[in-house]
Order: C-alpha cells, then structure tokens, then sequence
C-alpha cells in the first residue's frame, strides 16, 4: 500500500461552511488565503476580523476567528476603536468598494490619516454586488452598470476612484499594493502582499493596505474565463498593479 | 488601589459627566464637538489621558459613534456625547448597538431644533431618545434636572449598559451642560458589572471557536425571534428600571404638573409660587423618560382636576402622558421651543389663566 | 435667603471669573449656587455674561430675570442689562467704562474699577475690585472666606499673584465703605 502524504488541506481558520459567493468571485479566493495566512502566522486566538456590508457581509460565516460586523462603509473606525482597546491583537478589516470608497470615504481616509496600526483588505470589483450591480465610485469609464445603462459619463459621474493611489499622500500609511487573483501566480502574489500587511501589523510598522483587483462575473453579465480578461486586460490598466508605497 | 474618599466640588455639567464616566470605569471615549457639550470633550482628553484610558477626537458623530461600537465590541466600557444634530447622526450606530446587544452609554446635551437650530437648551430630542433610531428597539433612557444627577445617572448608565447589553442615553440639555453647581463626586461608588465576565467579547478566539457579533439575521424567522428576545430584555428594563420623582402628592394637590429635567427644576420653583398665592399643585417628573412611568402617573393624575404638561418643545413627552391618565381632556400643554427657557413665573402664569 | 446676580461686561474682563468666584465663595459657605454662563455664538462679539443664584434652599430655576444684584462692567452691558433692573436691584457699576449711565430703577453703587485697577498696575484686577465692592454693598460673604476661595482659585499662581488680588478685593471693598 502506497503511504499517503497531505499536500493539501483547509486552513483551521476557515470553517465547515461552504463559500456561497458567485462563480468566477475573487472574494473566496481571498477569503482562503487570509485564513491561510492568519494559519501560518498562528494568529488565529489572536485575531480580531470587522466584516463591510456588501458581498463579504457573510465572510464571518467562512472564517473560524472571532468577527464583527460593521455598518455600510464604518468598518476602519470600529477596528481603530478595537484596535485601541486590544493593542496587543491583530485587528483588519476587509471591505468592498461600495463600502469603503462611496459611504465610508470619510472613514478610511481618517483611520488612514490617524495611522493607525491597522491591517486594511480592499476588495474592487468596479461595481456594487450584493445590491445588484449599480455604478459604484470605482467603475470604470463607459461601464453598463444598472444605475449607468448607458455606461459611466464623466459629466454625469465623474471619474474611477483610485483608492491605492488617493492614500499614498497620507504619512500614517506604511504599505499600500494593488494586487488580482486572476491566475496562480498573481494569486501567489497576492497572498504575499497580505501576508506582509498583516506582518506588518504584527512588527508596529502602521497602517497597511492592499487593493485586490476582483471580479464580478455575474452583475458584469460575464463568463468567469472572460471577466478574469477583462481584469488583466481592461481593468488593471486603469488601476496599475504593483507595489505602490513601502515606508520601512 | 487607593480608596478615593468623596469629594464636593463646584463643577458644570459636562464635567460632571466626565468624572461619573471614568469613576464608572469608562475607558474609552469618542466624541466630535459641537455645542453646547464641547466641555466633555475637551476635558475628557485630559482626564482620559490621566486614567490611561483611550481618548479619540472622532472626525464625525457618524464615527464617533461607530468607534464605541467597536470598543463595546471589543469587550470595553465606552462613551460618546453629542447634541441634537449630532446624535440624529449617531441614531445610526444607536441602532447597531441594540441589534448586536452591544452595551454604551451616550449623552445628549440637547440644543433647538429642527436643522441646524441654535445652541440654547431645549428638550427638542424626547422623540428621538424615547423612539430612537430605526428597527424594533428601545433604550433606557434617563433625563437628570441637576448637576448631581448629571454625575449619578451616568454613572447609572454604565450599569445598566452592561446589565441589560443595551446602549443608554442621558437626555441632558445646553443648560444642564453648562450649569455650575455643587456636586458630590461618589469616588467609593462600585461599578456594577464592571469586572463581569464578557463572554461575547471578541477578545481573540483563545481555545475556542470564533464568535461574531452581528445584528444581520436573514434566515427566515431568525430576526423575527431576536425581535421577541430583545422584547423580553425591554419588558424586563421597563419592569425593574422605572424611576420617577413624585413631589407634593401628600397634599392631595388639585393640579399636577409633568415636566422633566430642566423644566422640572424650574416647575419646582412654580410650585413654590403658586403655594404663596393658595394653589396646591405638586410636580410628577419622569426620570426615565423610557421607560416611561405610565402606570405611576395614571395614579399620580387620578385625583387631580388638571394636569400641565410643560416642555421645552412644542408636545413630544405629552404624547406620553396621553397614553398614561385616563382623562385626557384634563390635560392642558404649555411649550417653550427653539431655545425658550421658562421662568417659574411665566408657567405660573400660565396655570392660573387655566384654572380662573 | 436668595440671592440673584446678573453679571455682564465684555470678553477677558473676567465677568465668568467673578461669577464663579462669588459662587465658590457661597459654596463655602455652605449655601447653594448655581452658576451659568452665555455660551458659543453669544459670546461672538465679545459679549460676556453670567448669571448666578445664591440661596439657603435649593435652586430650583438658575435663570434670572430680575436680579437682586446687577453687575456691569462697561457701556455696552449696562445699555443691555439696565432695563432688567427692577426697584430692589442694586446695580453696582464701572464707572471707568460708563461714560453714560443709562440705568433707571434700582441702588446704584459707582465704582471706578478700571480706574482702581489701573493704579495697581493691572487691568485684569477689574473683577476683583467689583467683587471686593460687591462685598462690602451687599454684606452676604465674609472678607475671610473671599480670601480663602481666591487663594483656592489661583491655585499654583497663589505665590506671585495673591497679593496683588489681595489690594484689588481691598479697594474694591473700601471704596464702597
């Protein structure tokens, strides 16, 4: 008999409970490797997560750590204030583009300003899922959404937020990459850039934020092949990749 | 630790708040500034910084109030003040807090309204703290109408936050907020519950599974059972927490006022003036304006020939007094809003044109 | 007893001090004060106000309409606070800064606080002298307890500035005597 090796397996920090996200989502994607790495990093008893209201509202459901929920867009402030009352855990948040970019503007652009020594997971799908799809802050320029039928107009809507980029100005911020999980190695990739934002955060060097390129097949009426294209091709010329501040 | 002994100082109503919060065991607070409550947040970052306890200017009341969230969460006594505009953006987080059982204490130093209003007293947000926010929930909400009671009931609040998970309001207003008085500050008062265990915390999952705190709940009929579990927690508060002040009942007085915080204290003055010129009147104060004492006013009004409701505002408490006696058309309103403060003379006045 | 003060001058006369030094005063005491101030945007402009109740019992309403003492430390308040003064008021006034008494009805007490002041090298004593004046007019306070809370009240500043406090409450009170 032929002895069995484990070369795979689930992370302890994921629970039983399958992803109920949409084919071809990034978000399980990124759901696993934050409980990969919080498994590695043996942080699990240590960590506090503040789950956005959108998509990921569930993702308490997926990770076997403790979890809040926050309102629409106040998750950076509910993880200052935890953060402040536990400075010895590991404290992040993870939220949508609805969430952080359009209702809490305000809110991230002062955690990030405070510096405060947070882990933040933006998740960019140029749309608002859970709701069904409408214009979101992050859209791109001649995007069908629901609310833009005929596509986003700079006079009627403005231009695409870049979030990664609107953050860099802040002396608080630390870390800041744009990231995707459209393939093996940019999801390699991606696991990197988190592990070094919740590293980070471990090692008091401050404020660390990573942007993932995710897609969104079903409100972008897509096939998952098509809408991971439309990433690398359309979107991630829009919102370049790469490592985009690094303060030591 | 040493043993505090108690202390008499002359201090105004924002800093009474400050010193019953820390001698509470409040070590978390958040707050904007706007008038007239800029007191507490101003003295709180020295006084917090002395108790080493954390201290956040909050860029908004929308994330001041979201901050005591997160700390609740985490397992903390925390706090966040404001007034009338400001506490319309913390309805918010208000909601939150009782959908996720999070315990907090906030303090509204009420100002005129609607908008922007002014700055002057006023009991403009009565609605807004006895029907607060959105969803099936409620607060215990308790009214002070001295400097004394500013420092006692909040301290009360972080008691009964953490008796019952539940946020707790004080419904102050700019005059109570700026009032000097004497005050003793209870420095060997125990805080209840204090160093009771939070099990729900989110403390890290040490040994165990993860937990959440959430207030979402979409599997069919799950909402609807924690609707009636937070009914039984309401039912309980509204069982063991009324508090009323009931003055002059003794006389059989023929008129009754009801009238809470600051007009009360001037109502007590009214019904020293109308004695001299022979009028027995007494005053019924809600202290807990929710829950509301409806049953111990019904008795209050039974046998008396009228009843004034006298407010800061044009009729919201009145609402409430409807619903408790039995007689409504003995009821008869008098209203100060957009800043008014009356003067004892001005009720009395006011009651003699209704009983001639 | 009760005893109502209204209290009125300009910004950085000190009129928010002296209202909470009679206050502490009859705190002291061990009577019952309640003091409020004008507050925010009514101070825009300069404008400064207090009012204060002293009495034996408890306070019920510390808003003042007619005042057993009207204190006025320039032009502008005494044009303001005059009308409020009924027949028992005892206005006690600044005369340095009142070129044009205005008031009416009430006991006037005439003081040259700004002038006294000034002759002890210090403007910012202008309060003090018109308490030490409030003293000695309405015989309320002891002279002793009044030492005693402004000793409390400047605290850390007691070394260098007591005694100059000190002669400014003095010729408030003589100059009334």
């Amino acid at each position: 008999m032929a002895s069995e090796k484990t070369v795979y397996k689930k992370p302890k920090s994921l629970t039983d409970v399958n992803f109920t996200y949409c084919w071809g989502c990034g978000h399980s994607t990124v759901h696993k490797l934050i409980a990969e790495i919080v498994d590695e990093l043996n942080i699990r008893e240590t960590l506090i997560g503040v789950a956005p209201v959108g998509c990921a509202v569930f993702a308490y459901d997926f990770w076997n750590f403790d979890v809040t929920e926050a309102a629409h867009g106040r998750a950076p402030v509910v993880a200052t204030a935890i953060k402040r009352v536990h400075p010895d855990k590991t404290v992040f948040c993870y939220q949508g583009d609805g969430d952080m970019v359009s209702i809490g503007l305000a809110e991230i652009m002062h955690t990030a300003n405070r510096g405060e020594n947070l882990t933040v997971i933006f998740i960019n799908n140029t749309n608002y899922g859970m709701t069904g799809g409408q214009l979101a802050p992050t859209s791109l320029m001649g995007q069908v959404t629901t609310t833009s039928p005929r596509g986003r107009e700079a006079a009627l809507h403005g231009y695409p937020i870049k979030m990664a980029e609107l953050l860099t100005q802040f002396e608080g911020v630390k870390y800041i990459e744009r990231v995707k999980v459209t393939d093996a190695a940019s999801v390699i990739k991606t696991k990197k850039a988190l592990k070094k934002a919740f590293l980070n955060q471990i090692n008091g060097v401050g404020f660390s934020f990573v942007e993932v390129l995710s897609s969104c097949p079903a409100n972008w009426r897509m096939d998952p092949v098509t809408a991971n294209a439309h990433i690398d091709k359309n979107i991630a010329a829009y919102y370049p990749l790469g490592l985009i501040k690094d303060v030591k | 630790m040493t043993t505090k002994s108690n202390e008499k100082v002359f201090i105004k109503g924002n800093h009474a708040v400050v010193e019953a919060a820390l001698d509470a065991g409040c070590r978390f607070y958040a707050g904007y500034p706007i008038t007239p409550q800029n007191e507490i947040p101003e003295f709180m970052s020295k006084r917090m910084h002395e108790e080493k306890g954390t201290f956040i200017q909050a860029e908004s009341e929308l994330i001041s109030v979201n901050m005591v969230f997160g700390a609740a969460a985490a397992g903390a006594r925390a706090m966040t003040t404001s007034s009338s505009p400001g506490i319309s953006l913390m309805q918010e987080g208000i909601s939150y807090m009782a959908g996720c059982e999070l315990p907090a204490v906030l303090v509204n130093v009420m100002r005129g309204g609607p908008g922007l209003g002014n700055i002057q007293p006023s009991q403009s947000d009565y609605f807004q703290a006895t029907r607060p926010g959105h969803g099936d929930f409620r607060m215990i909400t308790l009214a002070p109408h001295n400097i004394q009671e500013m420092y006692n009931f909040t301290f009360d609040a972080f008691d009964l936050a953490d008796k019952y998970r539940n946020p707790v309001m004080i419904l102050a207003d700019g005059l109570l907020g700026q009032l000097m008085e004497n005050v003793e500050l209870d420095r060997s008062r125990k805080p209840l519950y204090l160093n009771t265990p939070k099990p729900w915390a989110l403390t890290g999952a040490k040994g165990r599974d993860g937990q959440r705190i959430l207030s979402l709940l979409m599997q069919p009929g799950v909402l609807e059972k924690h609707n009636f579990d937070l009914k039984k927690k309401y039912d309980l508060m509204t069982k063991d927490e009324i508090k009323f002040e009931a003055q002059g009942m003794e006389n059989n007085p023929d008129y009754l006022i009801v009238a809470f915080g600051t007009v009360a204290r001037i109502s007590k003055g009214t019904i020293r003036l109308a004695a001299e010129e022979g009028l027995k009147a007494g005053l019924f104060r809600p202290i807990t304006v929710w829950p509301f004492p409806y049953a111990q006013l019904k008795e209050a009004a039974k046998k008396v020939k009228k009843i004034f409701v006298l407010e800061m505002n044009m009729g919201q408490m009145l609402d409430d007094v409807k619903i408790a006696v039995e007689d409504a058309s003995k009821i008869e309103f008098y209203g100060r809003p957009g800043g008014g403060v009356p003067t004892a003379e001005e009720l009395l006045k006011f009651i003699k044109g209704k009983v001639k | 007893m009760i005893e109502q003060i209204i209290i009125a001058g300009s910004g950085g006369q000190g009129v928010l001090t002296l209202g909470i030094f009679l206050a502490r005063i009859a705190v002291y005491e061990g009577k019952n004060a309640a003091w409020l101030p004008s507050y925010g945007a009514e101070k825009r402009g300069g404008f400064s106000f207090c009012s204060l109740v002293i009495s034996d019992k408890e306070i019920y309403s510390p808003v003042v309409e007619t005042p057993d003492t009207l204190i006025v430390f320039d032009q502008r308040a005494i044009e303001s606070y005059a009308a409020r003064a009924a027949e028992k008021t005892m206005i006690i006034e600044n005369t340095s800064l009142i070129p044009n008494d205005t008031a009416g009805k009430g006991k006037k007490v005439l003081v040259a606080a700004s002038g006294i002041a000034k002759a002890l090298q210090s403007d910012k004593v202008t309060n003090i002298v018109l308490a030490g004046a409030y003293l000695a007019a309405k015989k309320i306070f002891t002279f002793q307890n009044a030492e005693t809370i402004m000793k409390d009240m400047l605290g850390s500043k007691a070394g260098s500035l007591m005694q100059k406090n000190i002669d400014a409450l003095k010729s408030g009170f003589e100059s009334v005597k």
